[in-house]
């Protein structure tokens, strides 16, 4: 076998075992800008704020309810959450772990920092049918940078939409909430 | 026969269905809307009519079927304008059709067809018990927040006849109502349940406990023997966070000081009591420092290390995997951000050996409509919504693969199956939503998102007084009330469709391959009773009391079989103490007919400035 044919050979070899290789671990990343857009937010009109903003990936959630007794005597009825939706096309590639990353947070004990991942595209209809693939959430108190990983029960191909942020707890009185850069989000096995 | 005597305290004349505001004392109750007044007013004016016809006193009328069957007739000509109890042509009081078994049947005590009615949330205190001195705050927060131990009921006093009147329900000591004997009294004898969970209220150690261990094991052994049939188990109370610093001392791994004894105390309670424990009951937004010691199931400190132990206990000693948590209203000194069902949906799916009964199904008080879409709700919030989101985002929901059980609904987005671990406990929130459109809504999105084979019946009870109402409440709930709505949920049957197959209707004999209707398979029936007793190791079949199941099996069989479903004790006892049973006056002589709580805010305010007011 001359040279070249072995060269092409190897090189076909190296292709074959790396492309599937490649197809899997190189997760597609997105950034703050345009893939960014601002998904469910809510809570309460009355001592609660929340803000998005999809091209620096910055958001806040806030309550601020310092009056009223546990239950219904004046307390806060719904917190304050808000998410920013990725949406990602994996096409035929199996997707098993989807990870935002942050930098910086400040989160306080009882909200939530919150990554789902749906099967399904809310880029044009947020309301359009989709399914919870699953979600993560850890507890505040988060501080600085780090990420949020979410390993898929089952790996899923197709469009698939991350939808990350905070939500914080309803309570009264209280003071709770956090800020959060999103830097990423990436979709990956 | 049991009649009223003049020597006995005044019975109340007042309405069978109470539909005004009040407050258990956690709210300022509203003022009345014009729709309330209406009821009142339109059932007050059937009442007089038909007791004159009846020839009956108001006191002795208001405590018969045939009253509680114009208060839902008075509810359903306002609320829904089409009422039931009366022929197809006439809506008037004066019309009501007595002789119609199918609609009195919905007002007796007796059990109807395929009807096993399980409450797994009753309550009941030791009135006589340590707690009175080691927890004194319970006191005054039993005296404060529950009817039938408030003060409202009006003041002791000496009659000039001599003869006394105490609190409430009756007592001199208000806490006696809510003993042991009423307990029995109002869930046995005042109402159709045929079995119950006595469960646990927050408190440990146990000598600070209101219904300690021994004394809740004591109630069930007397109503089991007096029946012969186990018609009582328990819940043990749970504090795995007891001895917490507070709720973000686990996140920085500091294990509650109490911790590992609380699991030790599970296991003795598991190897003494077997056969009685069926579940764990845990209210995680409960802890040592008032609103600030709650846990959460998917802590990995305190929550899952709890879940373990529970499925560590129920291979060791054979106690059900059966975790009944508070979720929900937001008792004062909880720690209400716990109370949230956020966490049901991660360790549901984490744990699927383990059952989650979710208590009060995540209610907080506020409307019932639609489950309004995912973008929509927060389930950190506590509601029936961001207890069905938690299910949703976490793949956990009855339209999720994952999560379901063999039967319909197996593939992702086709309804009807049920989620794998998880149970809607309905106690106060189907008192709050159980006239129509909110019933529907919430039993519509409950059959949805859960199961229709997930909903357990539970009542509260006794801090309500008898759960009567709210299960007559619950056999007329129908189709025609609210179509649009039940049509929404895709039930056309509404809780007539079986509940295996909501489409078909359970009352049409021809949809069955031996040509008789199945009630039994009804998901009201298996609201009433048949899910919980999946969960608490219960043969629903065996504890049936209702005459045709009677009447049957004696036909069929003569002998075999019939002492599994002969009437025991309790039921003699029931069927001794009321009046003219199975027709219109059939009467529950001692039927308190009260609801005693704050019907205003001055009410509220007064009471509360009257005593100390504390957990």
């Amino acid at each position: 076998m001359g040279t070249v044919i072995k060269r092409i050979a190897l090189i076909g070899i190296i292709a074959t075992l790396a492309a599937p290789g490649l197809a899997s671990a190189e997760p597609a990343w997105y950034h703050p800008g345009a893939p960014y857009r601002v998904g469910p937010a809510g809570g309460d009109s009355e001592a609660t704020m929340v803000e998005a903003d999809p091209a620096t990936g910055e958001l806040r959630a806030v309550q601020y309810q310092v009056a009223g007794v546990s239950g219904s005597l004046g307390c806060v009825g719904e917190g304050p959450y808000v998410m920013f939706d990725v949406t990602h096309d994996a096409g035929e590639t199996a997707i098993d772990q989807v990870t935002v990353t942050y930098d910086p947070a400040i989160v306080s004990p009882y909200t939530f920092m919150k990554l789902s991942v749906l099967h399904g595209d809310t880029s044009v209809d947020p309301e359009a049918p989709y399914e919870f693939v699953d979600t993560i959430d850890v507890r505040g108190p988060i501080l600085g940078a780090g990420e949020l990983t979410l390993e898929l029960p089952e790996a899923v191909s197709g469009v698939l939409t991350a939808r990350f942020g905070l939500e914080v707890t309803s309570n009264c009185p209280g003071l709770d909430g956090g800020q959060v850069t999103f830097t990423g989000v990436g979709f990956g096995s | 026969m049991i009649r009223w005597k003049r020597s006995w305290p005044d019975l109340p004349e007042d309405l069978p269905l109470d539909v005004l505001p009040a407050s258990n004392g956690e709210f300022v109750p509203p003022a009345p809307t014009p729709e309330q007044k209406a009821v009142m007013e339109l059932q007050n004016e059937g009442i007089e009519y038909w007791r004159r016809k009846f020839n009956m006193s108001r006191r002795d009328f208001v405590r018969t079927a045939a009253a509680m069957a114009i208060g839902f007739w008075a509810l359903e000509t306002v609320t829904v304008k089409g009422a039931r109890a009366h022929n197809t042509d006439t809506t008037a009081a004066s019309d009501l059709e007595w002789d119609d078994e199918d609609f009195m049947s919905d007002f007796w005590l007796g059990n109807k067809p395929g009807e096993f009615i399980f409450d797994v949330q009753s309550h009941h205190v030791e009135s006589d018990g340590m707690w009175r001195v080691t927890n004194p705050g319970f006191e005054a927060f039993f005296a404060a927040i529950w009817s039938q131990a408030g003060p409202l009921g009006g003041r002791p006093e000496v009659r000039e006849d001599g003869s006394i009147r105490g609190f409430g329900a009756g007592e001199i000591d208000p806490i006696e109502n809510l003993s042991r004997f009423h307990y029995m009294k109002e869930l046995f004898l005042d109402s159709a349940t045929t079995m119950t969970v006595l469960s646990a209220v927050p408190a440990a150690p146990d000598i600070t406990q209101p219904l300690p261990m021994d004394r809740a094991v004591l109630t069930a052994e007397t109503v089991n023997n007096l029946a012969g049939s186990p018609r009582t188990v328990l819940h043990a109370f749970v504090m795995p966070n007891r001895g917490s610093a507070g709720s973000t001392a686990s996140l920085l791994g500091q294990e509650p000081v109490f911790m590992q004894r609380e699991f030790e105390i599970m296991e003795q309670r598991a190897a003494q009591w077997k056969g009685l424990i069926r579940g764990w009951k845990t209210y995680p937004a409960w802890g040592d420092i008032p609103y600030a010691s709650g846990w959460f199931f998917d802590d990995e400190l305190v929550g899952q290390r709890f879940i373990d132990h529970v499925r560590d206990v129920a291979v060791r000693y054979g106690v059900p995997p059966n975790i009944a948590t508070h979720k929900g209203f937001a008792l004062p000194a909880f720690d209400q951000r716990a109370a949230s069902p956020r966490d049901i949906g991660p360790a549901a799916s984490r744990n699927p050996d383990v059952n989650f009964i979710v208590y009060h199904s995540g209610y907080d008080g506020g409307g019932m409509g639609a489950y309004p879409g995912d973008a929509h709700v927060s389930s950190a919030d506590r509601s029936v919504d961001s207890f069905v989101k938690s299910l949703r985002e976490n793949s956990w929901s009855a339209t999720s693969a994952r999560a379901t059980v063999e039967g319909f609904g197996t593939v992702p987005g086709v309804r009807w199956a049920n989620v794998r671990n998880v149970y809607a406990e309905i106690g106060s929130t189907w008192r709050s939503n159980m006239s129509a459109p909110r019933n529907a809504h919430l039993l519509g999105k409950l059959i949805n998102h859960v199961g229709p084979k997930r909903i357990a019946w539970g009542t509260d009870s006794l801090w309500f007084g008898s759960p009567q109402s709210e299960i007559a409440a619950l056999r007329v709930t129908r189709h025609e009330q609210a179509p649009e709505v039940w049509d929404s949920y895709g039930l056309p049957h509404a809780i007539d469709g079986d509940a295996d197959n909501p489409l078909i209707d359970t009352r049409d004999g021809s949809n069955y391959p031996d040509g008789k209707p199945h009630p039994e398979r009804s998901i009201r029936n298996w609201i009433f009773g048949r899910a919980a007793a999946e969960v608490y190791r219960v043969d629903a079949d065996k504890h049936l009391y209702d005459r045709q199941h009677l009447k049957t099996a004696l036909d069929t069989s003569p002998t075999a079989g019939v002492a599994e479903i002969k009437p025991d004790e309790v039921q003699k006892l029931r069927d001794a103490y009321i009046v003219n049973q199975y027709t219109p006056k059939e009467q529950v002589p001692f039927a308190s007919n009260q609801i005693i709580g704050p019907r205003t805010p001055r009410e509220l305010f007064k009471m509360r400035s009257e005593g100390p007011w504390a957990p």
